[in-house]
């Protein structure tokens, strides 16, 4: 992939997944997303969004045990590769460069 | 303690939906969301989220068949009508067949190369379904014109003299 920058809903799943840790699947990211990023969000457009960053090589996936909470189904948990690591610490470079230096928003960021 | 919505289940299975966000919705059905909540977010996998091996294949089997018979099976169609030989049109509309079946099933594994064996082998499976639906159909159509034929009063032996003669007799009065 040659792009370097996320979508600020990327973002927010890949940070997700990272405060997740080992329990990131479908049911817990999007309740982050929505409790703590105040967003909320389809799980469709939330898997369509894992499936293009496992496909861009940002995250990785594996199935777990069948459940009967789950009707028999497994989970599918989601981790961070390196590559993912490295693509939301330039878009997090590049926002706080583009935050600075704005009056408007003078004291909106550390 | 609420449930996923059985044809809500069976609709995402029968779409090739992974099992895993099937199970998501199940387990938050079961948390306690309402049906309304369940059908939208049905309605977000569909149209939002990512495309089912199903509906790719399908997808392209599609518009395989609509730009084959735009470009082949049209012009092989009129030409046999005229000239009487339909042995070109089938074969090429065999061929064509098989061809955008080949190419619908590469689509499919070309996107979940994850379960390659998995996708080919129901892709073959509906290759097979699918030349014995077509076998069956052009058959009965094949029987049903035999049949139309028959049933059909014999079409007068030299039709110009027929619809000239009236006209013969108007001049001649």
């Amino acid at each position: 992939m040659n792009r370097q920058f996320l979508t600020d809903f990327e973002l927010m799943i890949l940070l997700a997944i990272l405060r997740l840790g080992d329990e990131a699947y479908g049911v817990p990211i999007a309740k982050e997303i929505e409790e703590i990023g105040g967003r909320t969000a389809l799980l469709g457009a939330i898997y369509a969004a894992l499936e293009r960053l496992e496909h861009n090589g940002l995250v990785t996936s594996s199935y777990g045990d069948p459940t009967a909470a789950r009707g028999g189904r497994a989970k599918r948990y989601f981790a961070v590769t390196r590559k993912g690591l490295k693509a939301v610490k330039a878009t997090q470079r590049a926002f706080t460069a583009l935050w600075s230096g704005i009056p408007a928003l003078k004291g909106g960021t550390t | 303690m609420n449930r996923l919505p059985r044809l809500a289940g069976a609709v995402l299975h029968a779409l090739g939906i992974d099992p895993a966000v099937i199970g998501d919705l199940e387990e938050t059905s079961r948390a306690g969301r309402s049906r309304f909540w369940c059908w939208r977010q049905v309605a977000g996998i569909l149209f939002l989220g990512p495309m089912p091996p199903f509906v790719i294949g399908w997808s392209m089997l599609l518009i395989t068949f609509a730009l084959f018979q735009m470009a082949v099976a049209g012009p092989l169609w009129i030409t046999a009508r005229q000239t009487g030989q339909w042995t070109p049109a089938l074969v090429a509309l065999l061929v064509g067949g098989y061809a955008a079946f080949a190419l619908a099933a590469w689509f499919v594994t070309r996107f979940h190369r994850r379960a390659t064996a998995a996708a080919l082998i129901s892709r073959t499976a509906r290759v097979v379904l699918m030349t014995v639906l077509v076998v069956i159909i052009v058959e009965l159509c094949g029987a049903a014109w035999v049949l139309l034929a028959a049933a059909a009063p014999a079409p007068p032996q030299d039709v110009e003299s027929v619809w000239r003669a009236p006209v013969a007799t108007t001049l001649r009065g």
